[in-house]
């Protein structure tokens, strides 16, 4: 039966669809970091990137500086997906936003509100004495104040405060802290060391493991659902239904095999490309024996629970309403995953497209691995759960006692 | 005239809410994620070209919905009036309404002063109108809607990834700071309209 459902699939025009888009995305978006090997950092280029520290100290000195100035400048800076908002606080937030910052600079709302000599960190023109304009830098002007003693548990308390006042999207969010307040630019050295740590015979091939995941996610976490919106309303489309109601088969092993065939199919492409990176990274490193079977586990365990979440989300919404509100709740949660992550070190325990936007970062992965480890199962129980959803649905309609929330009417 | 009254109550009725209900969902959703105040510059463009461009994706690819059960496909087609004609009304109406939610929220927009400005309207609707026509000719030719939404979505992903290959076709170059360009988007669609009804047209009379 299972080899009945793949071929049921196969046949489908979607899947073909689906399978061309996944090559596509590959072909377009990663498959041009294989063309040449990983660039060793050169001595004198200027940038190296930069690298999030994570610094208590560093991130606390200047998440508060940052805070001060925000407050003096009258708005706050928030990215609520994609796009920079000014956020201007209500007369009552702005109290509360007062006592966030007396709690952490010791400086009263009455202090802060008579410090008029503001003057943000730039470039200010000036002119020499042959007339002429030139850039100098200025440190911002701020008023002198002294860090207050509060722990950092209570500092990220008083942080997720003011990014609730501002409602949320700003830098004071937990999860931007560190990416926002402890990015130093990385010298030559770290450079190096980041470069030899990545290429190696133990870690290269999941450096490169890691953007394909990237990539990939963002495709996985919305074409999936089309094929089995459209697979799993067949029945209905066909008038099949009452003749499969009432076949002998147990509903777990019909949504089983169902299920089963849809991810291994759509898993499909999936590994022909994988396995085309491993070759493609034999020859580009062909002096390291790499360790590949990491790469393929982290890949499987990165990218499997993902689309089965989704295939099995279609799946159940499908059942209970219509293929196109499938679609349409998918999209959406598609689009809300998208749009709240960072590009790279700020994996969550409930984002279903994880992020890591780069080749190196492997320390920052390794700090985020149990992060990734807790969401990817979180996902697969998720997956499993909807699943038995499903089989529950499915053997009500068989009995007759189900009916759809639009639509079908029930037998009883 | 009494019975193209009667087709466009009949298919407002019956096959419209579902349409209609996305479209507000999206654009409530546009007004919930995106700010829609104050807004300066390429940032006024950001929620046009980003999220409601799918108002057409919600309104256009499923005007050949009904069709795809068999029975209602046979009776459609069975009428004196032609199956295009009927097409063709869901398509008027629908477009009619994606302007009307377009308009309604650039007023929005504008009345939270952002700087909008005509380019802001008409590029959302062209955006809109794009984005859904090709939702409505792979529906439409291929006989499955969820094709359609499948090939909208596609276009999407596209556009964050294969810019230079878009061109004028690429939905985000407001938000860019490029010139709009939104012209070629009309004649976009209007193209993929005409080359549906040419492709169902040409399946009829075989």
């Amino acid at each position: 039966m299972f080899l009945m459902e793949c071929r049921k699939i196969w046949r489908s025009f979607l899947f073909w669809i689906f399978a061309a888009a996944v090559l596509g995305a590959y072909l377009t978006q990663f498959a041009p970091e294989l063309t040449e090997r990983m660039a060793k950092p050169v001595e004198g280029n200027g940038s190296y990137g930069s690298i999030v520290t994570k610094d208590p100290d560093v991130i606390r000195q200047k998440a508060v500086q940052n805070l001060v100035e925000e407050y003096l400048k009258g708005y706050y800076a928030a990215y609520p997906l994609l796009i920079y908002k000014e956020v201007f606080l209500k007369e009552d937030d702005s109290v509360r936003m007062a006592a966030i910052l007396e709690e952490l600079t010791g400086m009263t709302k009455e202090e802060l509100d008579s410090f008029t000599d503001y003057e943000p960190a730039g470039f200010y023109m000036k002119e020499d004495g042959d007339g002429r304009q030139t850039g100098e830098y200025h440190e911002a002007v701020m008023p002198d104040y002294t860090p207050q003693e509060v722990s950092y548990e209570r500092f990220l308390e008083l942080m997720e405060q003011a990014d609730a006042l501002i409602g949320g999207g700003s830098s004071y969010a937990e999860k931007k802290l560190a990416l926002e307040f402890s990015t130093v630019p990385m010298d030559y050295a770290a450079a190096v060391e980041e470069y030899h740590a990545v290429v190696n015979r133990e870690n290269i091939v999941e450096a490169y493991i890691r953007l394909y995941c990237d990539y990939m996610g963002i495709f996985l976490a919305i074409l999936p659902v089309f094929t089995a919106a459209a697979f799993f309303d067949m029945d209905r489309r066909n008038n099949m239904g009452a003749l499969i109601y009432s076949r002998k088969i147990s509903s777990v092993k019909i949504v089983g095999m169902r299920y089963g065939a849809l991810v291994f199919c759509m898993a499909l492409p999936l590994l022909l490309t994988l396995l085309y990176t491993v070759l493609r990274l034999k020859g580009l490193y062909p002096e390291f024996d790499i360790v590949w079977q990491k790469g393929i586990c982290l890949a499987v365990f990165w990218l499997l629970p993902e689309l089965m979440t989704v295939i099995a989300l279609g799946m159940v919404v499908t059942e209970l309403v219509s293929p196109l509100l499938a679609v349409l709740v998918q999209g959406v949660w598609w689009y809300l995953s998208l749009g709240g992550n960072e590009l790279k070190g700020a994996m969550t325990k409930w984002s279903l497209i994880l992020r890591h936007n780069t080749l190196t970062g492997l320390h920052l992965f390794r700090e985020e691995y149990p992060i990734f480890l807790w969401n990817r199962s979180f996902y697969l129980i998720a997956a499993l759960a909807l699943v038995a959803v499903e089989v529950f649905l499915f053997e009500r309609k068989r009995k007759g006692m189900q009916k759809c929330v639009f639509g079908a009417k029930s037998l009883k | 005239m009494r019975i193209w009254c009667e087709i466009i109550k009949v298919n407002l009725r019956h096959h419209f809410p579902a349409p209609f209900l996305s479209a507000a969902c999206i654009m409530t959703l546009t007004i919930l994620l995106f700010p829609v105040a104050a807004l300066r510059g390429e940032d006024v463009s950001k929620p046009l070209e980003y999220l409601m461009p799918f108002l057409g994706a919600a309104l256009l690819t499923p005007v050949f919905l009904p069709e795809q059960d068999c029975g209602i496909g046979d009776v459609v087609e069975s009428k004196k009036i032609s199956g295009a004609a009927v097409y063709m009304v869901r398509l008027l109406y629908s477009v009619t309404v994606l302007t009307a939610f377009i308009v309604l929220f650039t007023g929005l927009m504008y009345l939270n002063e952002c700087e909008v400005r005509w380019v802001h309207l008409y590029g959302g609707v062209y955006s809109a109108l794009f984005m859904g026509s090709i939702g409505f000719m792979v529906s439409g030719v291929s006989g499955n809607t969820i094709a359609g939404y499948m090939a909208v979505f596609i276009y999407y992903l596209a556009c964050f990834g294969l810019k230079k290959q878009l061109g004028v076709f690429w939905l985000f170059r407001m938000s860019k700071g490029l010139r709009p360009e939104k012209i070629w988007l009309l004649f976009g669609s209007i193209l993929l309209v005409g080359l549906t009804f040419a492709v169902i047209g040409w399946r009829r009379r075989r």
